[in-house]
């Protein structure tokens, strides 16, 4: 009888965290770090490094279609298709529209990626900061329920995730978008400079900034 | 011993009318790739793989013949153009080379280089989306320069593509590269 005492105990868990994408992944880190016994549910399957990246690896001459999709495929797959990352290089972590059909009363385009990471595999790695005019935007626009909380509430939230992921950009001082824990980004090409310096040179309310990005 | 000879006559006739059946019939189809839904001659790939190379050209650095640019433009209509689309290229195809005979009284392969330079300059000139030979051209320029600038040559060669880590640099005068 002890040892089923020992598995209730085993399969007793403080969380349970259902998902492991950027939210689940995230949850699972926190508590775990914060000493709770978690549990993390996830059902795709197990992506280990190098051996389930089978494109990582690959030059650009490499792929056949230059990473554009088959005809064939995106006709099999009208919603997923629509998503800017299904392509050759990606494709094999997006659940394709046929192995989970949903019903649409209104336009949805539900993109999936059913594995552990879920869709944080799948981003562009774009992370600005909100600020309070986003925060402020439904009570002040009416077009929606008021946030419950505003830009200083989770500032230091913000800080938190950028320290640990790694956020790249430069402390650009723009009231609309917050500066963080930035290493240095990559340098602007000449072409970007050049538009850079004629919109400040026409503009001085509109700002061409190096975007802050995940590495 | 006549009836012999003419039916010595006929089995040699059938055998070689059975050899040179399929061999006439391999012709038909020898084309470089296996394509699954547009369907070419080796004429026409011959002057595919030509035009790619006059836009193209080989000069102290490879054509677009020497990185199989046709064969890309090939395998790209094939796989990833809509079927509306595939039909608009193959017609446009056709049109192409029915006015470059119209208009020179050669095959566009029969064309010398500088001839054929010519033709593409005037090709350049016309950008209607409406007008099949326009399509094709537009298509099978595009997709060649997609070749030359995606293939092993030109980023290793001439772009100096190295692997992460290597260094990104955003902005540097062309000369010094």
């Amino acid at each position: 009888m002890g040892n089923l005492n020992d598995g209730v105990k085993s399969r007793t868990f403080d969380a349970i965290v259902i998902g492991s994408g950027m939210s689940g992944g995230w949850a699972a880190k926190e508590l775990c770090e914060k000493g709770l016994k978690t549990l993390v549910l996830e059902r795709g399957r197990d992506v280990v490094h190098m051996k389930d990246y089978p494109t990582t690896n690959m030059q650009p001459w490499e792929f056949e279609h230059r990473l554009d999709v088959p005809q064939a495929i995106k006709d099999a797959n009208p919603v997923v298709s629509k998503c800017y990352n299904f392509r050759e290089d990606a494709m094999q972590f997006f659940v394709k529209d046929q192995e989970h059909p949903y019903v649409q009363e209104k336009p949805f385009d539900w993109i999936r990626g059913y594995q552990v990471g879920g869709k944080s595999l799948l981003w562009a790695r774009q992370t600005q900061r909100w600020s309070d005019f986003d925060y402020e935007g439904p009570a002040r626009d009416g077009f929606s329920v008021d946030w419950p909380i505003r830009y200083k509430d989770i500032a230091p939230w913000y800080s938190h995730v950028e320290k640990f992921a790694g956020i790249s950009g430069n402390k650009d001082g723009l009231a609309v978008l917050p500066d963080g824990e930035f290493l240095p980004p990559l340098e602007l090409s000449c072409v970007e400079n050049y538009f850079k310096d004629f919109i400040s040179k026409n503009y001085s309310d509109r700002h061409v900034i190096y975007a802050r990005c995940a590495h | 011993m006549p009836n012999r000879r003419v039916a010595i006559q006929q089995l040699l006739l059938i055998w070689a009318g059975a050899a040179l059946l399929p061999s006439c019939m391999q012709n038909e189809q020898k084309v470089s790739i296996p394509l699954k839904l547009i369907h070419i001659t080796p004429a026409d790939e011959n002057m595919l793989a030509e035009l790619t190379e006059t836009i193209l050209p080989k000069t102290d650095t490879p054509g677009a013949k020497d990185i199989l640019a046709h064969l890309f433009v090939l395998k790209m209509v094939d796989d990833c153009a809509t079927k509306k689309d595939q039909e608009k290229y193959m017609e446009g195809m056709k049109a192409f080379q029915e006015y470059v005979y119209r208009r020179t009284d050669k095959t566009f392969v029969e064309n010398s280089p500088a001839e054929r330079n010519a033709i593409v300059a005037k090709m350049n000139l016309n950008k209607s989306a409406d007008d099949a030979i326009s399509f094709f051209y537009q298509g099978t320029r595009g997709l060649t320069i997609e070749a030359y600038t995606t293939c092993e040559y030109y980023l290793t060669k001439i772009r100096g593509y190295k692997m992460i880590p290597g260094k990104f640099q955003g902005c540097v005068p062309i000369k010094t590269v």
